[in-house]
């Protein structure tokens, strides 16, 4: 993924130089010249906050969120399975941390739908874009326990989600 | 000198546009295939009833007695890890006036009867899961003297009875 991103940066970076002029060899009879695009998926919209609101510990069913983003593909590119980079508590299972209390977790997991197979129609205005919803699970094993959080008190996590290719 | 002077600092400023251009292309080219999710939740701090009471029974009293005549039952509650429980409370039941009363089989005649809860405040809960502790809170009910002595006879399978609904806190 990211050296297909840095092949891209490449291929700017020639076209900038290209700018520069050129003294074409007296002689010279034809010229050849190729482009290549990059398939790529980007979020044009970023995902609103994943908020699983006040859980009540002592409920017996899982509690779950949702939120959505937004992406546009390279025409004819289809999109693949979003990835992430487990957020910035990650171990074993995604996290959000106490904000009081670094050492109190309330783990939870995330499921991304709407993220493949989408056919790009390139980054145009007119393109259509595709939403992918981001679906958020905390377990009832996951949040029976879990240190209370007193006013203006909150667990939260960071995720850096990856759109592909 | 002078000339060249300026020509070099020109020749520096345009340098510094470059690195600019280039550090913007970098950093939009990036961004472009990732975005940031903020996850965020709050869990509520509070107690709730894990083993409901059993009936509390004050017996057979004897109308002529001059003690009060008690019965206690238990329940036990859970709390949300580092919630501290505070007082029990109760609607009164579903007869009170002025006094919690117990009703007769035959409507209109009532009991009337007073309970108290103990070790229902200040227990630090560790949460819902099925190894945490768990707090038994004790009821106990007191009927004196003054609310039984002339209260109406039960007959046969006659009983006086009444519900209450008793909330734990938070």
């Amino acid at each position: 993924m990211h050296g297909m991103k840095a092949c891209f940066l490449a291929v700017l970076a020639i076209g900038v130089s290209l700018h520069s002029p050129i003294t074409w060899p007296a002689g010279s009879n034809s010229l050849s010249m190729q482009s290549t695009v990059i398939g790529t998926c980007k979020v044009t919209t970023p995902p609103g906050l994943l908020n699983f609101g006040s859980i009540d510990p002592s409920g017996k069913s899982n509690v779950t969120t949702s939120t959505t983003f937004a992406i546009k593909c390279t025409k004819a590119t289809v999109s693949t399975a979003a990835t992430d980079d487990g957020g910035l508590n990650f171990s074993g299972s995604k996290r959000m941390k106490h904000s009081v209390n670094p050492t109190a977790f309330l783990p939870y997991s995330v499921s991304y739908s709407g993220d493949a197979g989408f056919t790009g129609q390139g980054f145009g205005p007119g393109a259509p874009a595709q939403t992918v919803t981001v679906n958020g699970t905390v377990t009832p094993a996951q949040f029976q326990n879990a240190l209370v959080t007193s006013a203006g008190q909150v667990y939260s996590d960071t995720v850096t989600i990856t759109v592909n290719p | 000198m002078k000339t060249k002077a300026t020509a070099l600092q020109y020749t520096a400023l345009a340098s510094i546009v470059m690195a600019s251009i280039g550090i913007t292309m970098s950093s939009t080219a990036f961004a472009g295939g990732t975005t940031s999710l903020t996850v965020n939740a709050k869990i509520s701090g509070v107690c709730k009833v894990t083993a409901a009471p059993a009936t509390l029974d004050f017996g057979s009293i004897d109308p002529s007695g001059g003690a009060n005549a008690t019965a206690s039952t238990t329940f036990t509650m859970k709390c949300s890890n580092g919630t501290t429980s505070t007082a029990a409370s109760d609607d009164g039941g579903l007869n009170f006036s002025g006094t919690k009363r117990l009703q007769h089989t035959v409507a209109g005649n009532f009991l009337g009867y007073a309970i108290a809860y103990s070790n229902d405040t200040g227990f630090s809960g560790a949460g819902f899961g099925g190894a945490t502790a768990s707090q038994t809170v004790t009821i106990n009910g007191t009927i004196t003297p003054a609310q039984y002595g002339s209260a109406l006879a039960t007959t046969g399978v006659q009983v006086y009875s009444d519900t209450v609904t008793i909330t734990v806190n938070p």
